[in-house]
């Protein structure tokens, strides 16, 4: 063939297909936004005209005791309206003690104590009134200094003991605190001895230049620096004049001696915050109320001494004093922080109250919490998804592919009402489900040629076990029993994970496989705490050796026939680990210590559990409540784009569910079921939450949280070259280009690759496929290379114009171009095409067939070209390449 | 026809010319039945020799035309013929071919129990075109082109609840299949897709290449089997046998290991030291000593209980039993002792006295087994460890000794430096002399502390460490040589335990004019220094003997291979033990004219039956 005409020829054939890109992008954003110019859906309620009405107004806390002479109390005055927002009137109201001489309130509601005894707190507002005991002990008795919660404080409320500040890894300049006052005792050390932190010893560097001075107390380091009094990085926190300031020299003149809470027995043993979930408009402020439980069961007003952060100041600010407002529609979350604890709280501001919430109908539990949070927040769900969204959508997410044009028709024309349920079922059984699934699980496990030290044997056996566990539908704590604990040798094991190569090259370090470990199943990070106890979380270095432990008796053996070898992953007591001759048992890098197992709570290993110490540590996580919690989390995220806890495995206090209740109920349903992955999916597609349209709502447009419409969500690398392959109706071809060199067998699904990574495929790399060296993360984010690929790459021109594929047997049975045009539609989409799709695409079909048999062209060849063509505009659309 | 002056049964036909691959096709023959297999790569064959007497066959050499540059040329063609008798023994079965070229390796011929059915000639790379098989059959294929992802589909209908064992083999086809079970289910994306079932990659042995899965079908209907070469790594028209069975029908033990069924003949000069599947009983001790160049020694045999433990829960009942082996003097007492539960306890432990044989199962996860002896100091002790019924790697036995106060002595892990990589084995022998005279638990459980079941038994013995020669490695198997030429074998010899004598070695039945020459190399310590390595209880020191076979250049030619026996003496302190075989292993000078003097030898050898019959 001439080149010229070749070139030629393809630089016409990109600039159609341009144009067909642009009917497809319009189509798909007809589809995918057209919610945007539609008007709120009948159900929607007006909104009210004016000021809305206030129907009562109340005080929070409405029953309280404040003791001690510096204690206070922070009241909330809340008014609820007509339009089912309540908002903060504590400024606007008028506050009055009626006892004056036992108590003094401020204007925004801080109450001080004048003398024992019982009073009330009387707020009234636009004729509305409400009152709050209140009662005064020990109004002349100062509190026992304690040390965490005095000077910890102060340095929590002030942020000095942030992870940005002295409480990050190695501290700030020299001077290291713990996150949050955690670790006071090592606190205290750094403070009254000075010296600088090191990493791999516990003996401090540099000089040991005390930070405070007892000689001449107000020339303290620490006071010094934070008055900026002298140079700080931090720049002025505390002036001379505040109580902070006198506390600390106090405390520096009086000997600067450690007072742990022990010594007080009295503890504070937690803080709660109120409200724990704050709805603003976009007017809104409000207070945020802080308590601290004690070990004694008293409650103590905490307000003040917390520090206040909003992750997301572009939703809602938070003063120092903790008083929040709104910013933009949204939501974040605020970490408050005292001594030694911390928590959360969600603000959401909405756009516009919707003062006339209507009910929506509820398929199981998911949709209670999903819905209620919405009319919490004033979120209108979208409506329920049209049959072929849902058939589109369900197909992907449970069984990983398209479903053939036949069954959308089929589907599309059954008017039984049960049809969406049943269609589960078929799915949840069918043997796609199994590959699918297979495929998921082999992501999270790390199924992969070099995961297993390259060993292909090592790694398909891998793959046959999970395999075998999604086609038994093997239960969840059992699979992580299974992967944490592994021993042993053969197909059905997971220990070929560990020691996929025979010779163990691929055993990883015991510090690696326990992050990871805890990573899949628990969906926390350890990791930080490696090195140091972790910046963010109260996870101690201590704690991350402990569970390490767990893996030190981990060993390799080689049994042994001639020639013929074999790995076996087994538990060695007293030896172990170091049969690698890499080291003997755990020995913690800073203290240099040996490390005996012991869990989180600090459980140690149990003494007759020594032969097989990662079996009681699998027991162990997968009774313990993040275990299910970890597992429901990243299977939602397969169906809606991100978990509960986004990223899926990094729970933090400082990144709270979005839906904390449906968390914990999704996790119990789970732990019910018997941790059945098949019974958790069902839950899921079944509900109305997972079936609503991806269409927006005036109300629901900016929502990104809450589930209120469908996510729409880019298909995965795997996912999308086989979809590709099926509209086409052209099987890829897949050949090994690691380990050997070998075309797999024909029809081989991308889905279906054991060890995808020893498989060459500029396409799934171009899309994202991971190659499990580290626990995958499909962002899925588009880039330039997709777009330069849809335009060049092989899969997108060599495979459309592959013969014998679905446009030559329609074309061969002289399909009109309606027909053909309709059958792609339904192939790639799922959808018939619209009157408006049909007329347009026929016009740019038939007008690139008569240009083509100008260019010399048979008419088939022609109407071949045109239509693949159109193929190309429909596989490069964001409405084929995204799951909505 | 039997040929007696050889090892092997020979017979023979025609001869030819040059080759290219070797193979033979089909390479599995039902027993009682008739094999015609085409023979590639020895051209001009004219023999063949089997292990056995119930295999007997016939080379045939055929003419045909083949089109070679559009022309018609006639080629010749090898088959051999193969008759085997009802009495022969399933499994594979070893034999040589005899060509102008001289002697063959082993070749291998798998017997069968079940018929056997040729592929069809139609292509089964598709679930639509299986071929349709039963079962109780043995398949004889080829893979056409695995590395382009060919697979070979077979379809069968089965009853409800019936069990199947699957199994295939390439033999020498030189690549590793892979099993995989589907039923014609579909699917709602796709009517006519098969539904995966179960996937066979492994076998009951350490080599994998022989995949084995059992799979009892819970519904009646059609099912398939599709054989795949792993990793799609195989040859152009890679052979392979696929045997489908009832699990009914497979009563016998050996029927469970068709393809790794070793021959019985070509096995039986294998002296084993070091695989956990070797014999341990009553006579191990005299075999060892038959191995050294002292005078067989007489032993007696403590039998009939189990040995006691220490709460007297167990009483053996002792009784002597004589020893058939040549004695000279009495030198010890061989005890024997059955493990008894409970035994998990240095308290519970069993008392044994050495030299002991003990036989145990590790009942359950993590069952211990323990017992308790007494050694004098410096007493030198070797530990041999028998998995009789389940080996490994599915029965990993590890034996531990420990003091009385739990410190650990030794134990059958054997860690050592391979390519850098720290490598830790577990051995079915371990040597170990106490320092300390005193009281020591032996404690066996399998390597895992999740295996376990009344399968898994062991035997261990505990004797007396004896210098003796081990194994003698011999790589080469058979010999062609020319006038005038020399060929060489190495013989690589295990020093068991200290033997530090000499050897003598002979070679029995030359042909007229081969002469050895003999020279010695020791075997160098080629280890990496490692310090927790503790070398030579694990590994015998070795010992390297190259001999060179020298045909002169007068030297007669061998129409048929003769079979040579080499034989060795130990020798200690000047004196020598007994003889043994090491090998027998055939050998050839090559003369243009070898091949019709054996059609005379062979004629001959004919007729002179004949008369006899008559």
């Amino acid at each position: 063939m001439d080149s010229r005409k070749l070139n030629m020829n393809s630089q016409t054939a990109v600039g159609d297909r341009i144009k067909f890109a642009k009917v497809a992008w319009v189509v798909g954003l007809m589809l995918l936004v057209g919610g945007l110019i539609s008007p709120l859906n009948a159900e929607s309620p007006s909104h009210p005209e004016g000021s809305p009405d206030l129907l009562s107004i109340r005080i929070v806390p409405e029953n309280v005791t404040i003791r001690g002479a510096y204690g206070t109390q922070r009241f909330l005055v809340l008014g609820t309206f007509a339009d089912r927002m309540e908002r903060d009137l504590t400024a606007a109201c008028r506050l009055t003690i009626a006892d004056s001489k036992l108590a003094a309130i401020g204007e925004r509601g801080l109450a001080r104590p004048l003398s024992d005894g019982a009073t009330q707190l009387k707020a009234e507002f636009e004729g509305h009134a409400a009152t709050s005991e209140i009662k005064i002990i020990d109004s002349e008795k100062q509190r026992p200094f304690n040390f965490q919660r005095d000077i910890g404080g102060i340095l929590t409320e002030k942020g000095c003991n942030g992870s940005y500040c002295h409480g990050g890894v190695k501290g700030k300049g020299g001077f290291k605190l713990s996150l949050n006052a955690l670790y006071s005792h090592e606190d205290y050390k750094w403070i009254v001895n000075g010296g600088t932190f090191q990493v791999l010893s516990p003996e401090p560097a540099g000089e040991l230049n005390p930070r405070i001075n007892l000689e001449q107390p107000d020339q303290s380091l620490l006071l010094l620096k934070p008055t900026f009094t002298i140079p700080h990085g931090g720049g002025e926190l505390i002036s001379l004049d505040d109580s902070e300031y006198q506390t600390l020299l106090k405390w520096i003149r009086d000997g600067g001696r450690y007072t742990d809470e022990a010594e007080n027995h009295v503890e504070v043993v937690g803080i709660e915050v109120f409200p724990k979930e704050v709805v603003l408009d976009l007017e809104g402020t409000r207070q945020i109320l802080v308590t601290a439980s004690l070990s004694n069961g008293e409650r103590e007003d905490y307000t003040n001494q917390v520090h206040y952060k909003a992750i997301n100041g572009d939703v809602a600010k938070v003063t120092d004093e903790g008083q929040v407002k709104a910013v933009a529609p949204g939501e974040t979350t605020l970490v408050i922080r005292a001594a030694g604890h911390q928590t959360t709280a969600t603000v959401g501001v909405i756009s516009e109250p919707i003062t006339d919430y209507p009910e929506f109908p509820r398929a199981n539990f998911i949709d209670d919490l999903v819905f209620a949070k919405l009319r919490r927040f004033h979120i209108l769900p979208s409506e329920l998804s049209s049959d072929g969204e849902f058939l589109r959508r369900v197909c992907l997410d449970v069984a990983g592919r398209l479903p053939p044009t036949h069954r959308v028709k089929e589907f599309l024309a059954d008017p039984d009402p049960d049809k969406r349920e049943k269609l589960i079922e078929v799915l949840l059984e069918s043997p796609e489900y199994a590959e699918y699934w297979t495929w998921r699980l082999a992501d999270v496990t790390r199924v992969a040629l070099y995961a297993s030290g390259y060993s292909n044997k090592g790694a398909q056996y891998y793959w046959e076990w999970v395999r075998d566990s999604i086609d038994r539908n093997k239960p969840y704590d059992q699979i992580a029993k299974e992967r944490i604990a592994a021993q042993g040798q053969g197909m059905r094991n997971a220990s070929y994970h560990f020691a996929a190569a025979d010779n163990f090259v691929a055993l990883p370090l015991p510090e690696t496989m326990m992050g990871e470990q805890m990573r899949v199943f628990t969906g926390r990070r350890f990791e930080c705490a490696q090195c140091h106890n972790h910046p963010f979380e109260p996870w101690s270095q201590n704690q991350f050796w402990g569970l390490t432990a767990y893996f030190g008796q981990l060993a390799g053996v080689r049994v042994e026939h001639g020639e013929d070898f074999k790995g076996i992953l087994v538990d060695t007591p007293g030896g172990g680990y170091g049969d690698r001759g890499q080291g003997g048992p755990i020995i913690h890098p800073r203290t240099k210590e040996h490390v005996a197992p012991s869990f989180l709570d600090g459980t140690p290993l149990s003494a007759t559990r020594g032969i097989d110490p990662r079996m009681e540590l699998a027991e162990r996580i997968v009774a313990h409540p993040f275990f299910a919690e970890a597992a429901v989390n990243r299977t939602w995220s397969y169906f809606f784009g991100k978990g509960l806890v986004n990223p899926v495995d990094d729970f933090r206090t400082t990144n709270p569910p979005t839906h904390p209740d449906l968390l914990q109920a999704l996790a119990a349903d789970f732990r019910e079921s018997g941790y059945d992955l098949k019974h958790l999916i069902r839950s899921i597609v079944q509900s109305r939450t997972y079936q609503l349209s991806n269409r927006p709502n005036a109300s629901n447009l900016a929502d990104e949280t809450n589930y209120s419409r469908s996510v729409v969500r880019p298909l995965d690398a795997e996912v999308l070259l086989d979809a590709v392959s099926d509209v086409v109706d052209i099987p890829e071809v897949f050949t090994r280009v690691s380990m050997g060199s070998s075309t797999l067998p024909a029809g081989t699904r991308a889905i279906q690759l054991k060890t995808s990574d020893a498989v060459g495929s500029l396409f799934m790399d171009v899309y994202g496929r991971p190659d499990r060296q580290s626990i995958p993360d499909r962002e899925g984010k588009a880039n330039v290379t997709q777009a330069m690929h849809m335009l060049a790459g092989v899969t997108y021109t060599e495979k459309l114009a592959g013969a014998g594929g679905r446009v030559d047997r329609l074309l061969n049975r002289w399909a009109g171009d309606h027909e053909i045009i309709e059958e792609l539609s339904l192939a790639a989409l799922t959808r018939y095409p619209t009157e408006e799709e049909l007329i347009t695409l026929g016009e740019l079909v038939h007008r690139r067939s008569s240009s083509l048999r100008h260019a010399n062209f048979g008419r088939v060849e022609s109407r071949k070209r045109a239509f693949e063509d159109m193929i190309w505009g429909l596989i490069s659309s964001r409405e084929f390449a995204y799951n909505h | 026809m039997r040929l007696r002056e050889y090892f092997f049964a020979i017979f023979i036909l025609l001869c030819a010319v040059a080759s290219t691959a070797q193979s033979l096709f089909p390479p599995c023959v039902q027993r009682g039945a008739t094999l015609t297999a085409e023979i590639k790569g020895y051209d001009g064959a004219y023999a063949v020799l089997f292990d056995c007497d119930s295999l007997t066959g016939e080379v045939v050499e055929s003419e045909i035309e083949v089109e070679e540059d559009g022309k018609s040329v006639t080629k010749k063609q090898y088959s051999l013929k193969v008759d085997a008798a009802g009495e022969t023994v399933p499994g594979a079965h070893a034999f040589r071919l005899v060509s102008p070229a001289g002697v063959s390796k082993l070749l291998w011929l798998q017997v069968s129990e079940e018929p056997t059915i040729l592929q069809g000639t139609t292509p089964n790379n598709t679930p639509r075109d299986a071929q349709h098989v039963g079962f109780q059959i043995v398949v004889q294929g080829k893979l056409s082109d695995a590395s382009s992802g060919v697979i070979d589909y077979y379809s069968f209908d089965v009853e409800e609840g019936r069990e199947l064992l699957f199994e295939a083999g390439s033999g020498d086809g030189g690549f590793d299949p892979t099993l995989t079970l589907y039923e014609q289910s579909g699917s709602w994306f796709d009517e006519e897709r098969l539904k995966r079932l179960a996937y066979g990659d492994e076998t009951n042995v350490l080599r994998s290449t022989t995949p084995q899965l059992t799979y009892r079908f819970a519904k009646p209907g059609r099912y398939f089997v599709a054989v795949a070469a792993f990793v799609g790594v195989a040859p152009a028209d890679a052979p392979y046998l696929l045997r489908i069975t009832s699990t009914e029908d497979v009563t016998d033990s050996s029927e469970e290991d068709w393809f790794t069924l070793t021959s019985p003949h070509a096995a039986n000069t294998e002296w084993d030291e070091r695989n956990f599947d070797r014999v341990l009983d009553t006579e191990r001790i005299q075999q060892i000593w038959t191995r050294t160049a002292d005078a067989p020694k007489k032993m007696v045999i403590q039998a009939g209980g189990a040995a006691a433990n220490s709460q007297g829960d167990a009483q053996p009942q002792t009784e002597e039993a004589a020893v058939d082996v040549e004695p000279s003097t009495t030198i010890d007492a061989l005890s024997l002792a059955s493990e008894v539960e409970p035994n998990q306890t240095h308290e519970e432990a069993l008392e044994i006295s050495i030299p002991v044989l003990i036989e145990g199962r590790i009942g359950f996860p993590a069952d211990i087994d323990v017992f308790r002896f007494k050694v004098e100091a410096e007493q030198a002790l070797a530990f041999e460890i028998e998995t009789p019924e389940t080996i490994p790697p599915n029965f990993n036995p590890r034996i531990n000794v420990f003091d009385g106060e739990g410190g650990e002595l030794m134990s059958n892990v054997f860690k050592h430096v391979e390519n850098t990589i720290m490598i830790n084995s577990l051995q079915a022998k371990t040597i170990y002399t106490f320092k300390t005279a005193g009281e020591y638990y032996l404690h066996v459980r399998d390597v895992t502390s999740r295996e376990g079941d009344e399968r898994f038994a062991y035997r261990i013995l505990v004797r007396p460490q004896i210098p003796h020669v081990g194994r003698i490695e011999v790589m080469e198997d058979h010999f062609n040589l020319n006038p005038g030429g020399v060929s060489k074998l190495t013989a690589n010899i295990a020093q068991e335990e200290g033997f530090g004598g000499d050897l003598a070695v002979t070679f029995e039945n030359l042909p007229p004019g081969v002469q050895v020459l003999s020279a010695a190399e020791v075997d160098p310590d080629t280890g990496v220094p490692f310090e927790m390595i503790d070398k030579e209880r694990f590994v015998p020191k070795g010992q390297k003997v190259n001999m060179i076979f020298l045909a002169s250049e007068d030297a007669p030619g061998t129409p048929l291979p003769r079979m040579v026996r080499m034989e060795v003496r130990p020798i200690s302190a000047n004196k020598p033990g007994p003889p043994f075989l090491v090998k027998e292993f055939p050998i050839m000078v090559l003369r243009p004219e070898n091949k019709d003097l054996a059609m005379q030898q062979l004629q001959t050898i004919a007729t002179s039956d004949e008369s006899s019959l008559e």
